[in-house]
C-alpha cells in the first residue's frame, strides 16, 4: 500500500473516530427580537418577564438597556407574573436595579405577589422585615418577620426567625398570623 | 479479504510510522477545526423583507436590529431611529417608546416628550401606565419627574389598571398635583385591591369617611369615575 494511502486512511480513521472534529460557529441568538417581542406585545406577560431580562443581561439580539429592562418588568408584573412582581416588589424594597427604594410601593408590589402566590409573597416579606442583611425599606420587625415566615412553606425561614423572639412576641406572631388566616378564609369564601 | 496491510518497507521504517501515527494522533487527537461563522442575513432576509413594504412589526425588529447590531447588522443609530420612526407613524406603541428611549439618551427632551405623549395617545392602559411610571419618576439626567403628566396618565390608565389606581392613591394621599384628599386615597387603593396601603389609612378614617371610600372605589372599579 502506498504512503498516500496511509495518509488517507488515518485522517478518515481520525474523523471517524471523532478526534478530530469540524466546528462552524452558529450565529449569536436574536430570539428577544424575533420570537420574545412579538409575543409580548401580544400580551405574554412571560415572554414580557424574559424580554426584561435579556435587556437586562444585554442578549438575544438586544443591548443592555435600563428603560426597556424596566418597562417589561413592569408589564410582565401589571399582567399578573408572579416572578416580575416577585423582582418588582424586591427592586423596591432595596432600591436596585435603577429603581429608587420605595417602601410603599414595593408593598404594593408585595400584595400584588399575594394574589398569584402568596407563599412566594409571604418568603419576600419575611425576608424584607426580618433580615438585615436584607436593608430593606421596611422598618424590621421581628414579629412580622416570624409572622410571614408562618406562610412562607420555607422551614428555613420559620426557625431561622423564630430564633430569639420572647414567648410574648411568640404569641403575638402566632395570633397576628390566626388573624390572617382567618381574614384570608373569609376572603375566599366571599369569591364565587 | 485484506484490509489493511503493512507497507512492505524494512522494521525500523514501520516503527517510525507507528511513531509517526501516534505523534498525529497525540498532537491533534482532539483538535477542532473551526470554519467561519456562515454569513447572517437573518435582518435582511426575516425582517427588511417585510418592513419594506410596511409591517410595522418588521419595521420594529429592524429598528433593535440597527440599534443593537444584531442578527447581521452593525449598529446604526440613524438607521435605528429611521426605521423606528416608521413603525411609530403607524402607531406602533413599542416604537414610539423605543424613541423616546434614544430621544431622551441623546438628550433631546422635548422630542422625548413629544414620543412619550404619542406612546400614551396610542397605547391602551398599559402603555399609558408606562407613561406614567416615566413621567412620575423622570429619567436622569433628561428628564425631570413631572407629577402633572404623570398623574393625567395614570388617569387614563386607571380604568383597566390597577397599579395606576395604587398611584393615585398614593398622589393623593400626599396630596402630589392636586390636593390632599384621603378618601379619595382611599377609595384608589380599594379599587387597586392594594392591601396594605387599605390596612393603613383605614385606621386614619372614620366609619363614615370608609363608608364613601368604599363607594366611590366601587365607581371607580367600574370605570364610572375614572
Amino acid at each position: 500500500m502506498r504512503k498516500g494511502t496511509i495518509i488517507v486512511s488515518v485522517a478518515t480513521a481520525l474523523l471517524i473516530c471523532g478526534c478530530v472534529s469540524i466546528n462552524r460557529p452558529p450565529l449569536a441568538p436574536n430570539y428577544a427580537v424575533s420570537d420574545l417581542h412579538p409575543a409580548a406585545s401580544n400580551g405574554k406577560a412571560d415572554y414580557a418577564f424574559s424580554l426584561a431580562q435579556a435587556y437586562a443581561r444585554g442578549i438575544a439580539g438586544v443591548g443592555k438597556n435600563l428603560f426597556e429592562q424596566q418597562r417589561y418588568l413592569l408589564l410582565a408584573a401589571e399582567a399578573g407574573y408572579a416572578q416580575a412582581q416577585f423582582q418588582l416588589a424586591n427592586n423596591f424594597l432595596l432600591g436596585s436595579n435603577g429603581f429608587a427604594q420605595d417602601s410603599q410601593r414595593g408593598l404594593y408590589w408585595a400584595s400584588r405577589l399575594q394574589q398569584s402566590n402568596f407563599g412566594m409573597a409571604a418568603g419576600l416579606l419575611a425576608s424584607a422585615y426580618g433580615d438585615q442583611s436584607y436593608r430593606s425599606a421596611l422598618t424590621p420587625d421581628p414579629v412580622e418577620a416570624y409572622k410571614w415566615s408562618l406562610f412562607s412553606e420555607n422551614k428555613y425561614y420559620q426557625e431561622r426567625f423564630r430564633k430569639g423572639l420572647s414567648e410574648v412576641q411568640l404569641a403575638e406572631a402566632q395570633s397576628r398570623a390566626e388573624a390572617l388566616r382567618q381574614q384570608r378564609a373569609a376572603t375566599q369564601e366571599i369569591k364565587p | 479479504m485484506t484490509f489493511f496491510s503493512w507497507p512492505t518497507c524494512g522494521r525500523g521504517s514501520r516503527s517510525v510510522l507507528l511513531l509517526a501515527g501516534l505523534a498525529l494522533i497525540g498532537g491533534i487527537g482532539c483538535a477542532t477545526i473551526t470554519l467561519p461563522p456562515p454569513e447572517d442575513q437573518r435582518a435582511k432576509n426575516q425582517f427588511q423583507k417585510l418592513a419594506e413594504p410596511g409591517n410595522a412589526e418588521a419595521q420594529y425588529q429592524l429598528a433593535l436590529s440597527y440599534r443593537y447590531g444584531s442578527s447581521g447588522l452593525a449598529v446604526n443609530p440613524q438607521e435605528a431611529l429611521r426605521w423606528f420612526k416608521a413603525a411609530a407613524g403607524q402607531g406602533h406603541v413599542d416604537a414610539w417608546l423605543a424613541l423616546a428611549d434614544m430621544e431622551f439618551q441623546g438628550g433631546r427632551r422635548e422630542a422625548g416628550v413629544a414620543a412619550l405623549e404619542e406612546a400614551g395617545q396610542h397605547g391602551g392602559a398599559a402603555a399609558q401606565l408606562t407613561v406614567g411610571t416615566i413621567f412620575e419618576s423622570g429619567l436622569a439626567p433628561t428628564l425631570p419627574p413631572n407629577s402633572e403628566r404623570a398623574r393625567f396618565w395614570y388617569q387614563r390608565a386607571a380604568t383597566s389598571s390597577s397599579a395606576a389606581r395604587q398611584r393615585l392613591g398614593s398622589f393623593a394621599e400626599r396630596g402630589i398635583a392636586g390636593q390632599r384628599d384621603l378618601v379619595s386615597a382611599l377609595a384608589w387603593y380599594l379599587a387597586a385591591a392594594s392591601s396594605f396601603d387599605v390596612q393603613r389609612l383605614q385606621g386614619q378614617l372614620s366609619r363614615a369617611e370608609q363608608q364613601r371610600a368604599a363607594l366611590l372605589a366601587k365607581q371607580r372599579r367600574e370605570g364610572a369615575q375614572p
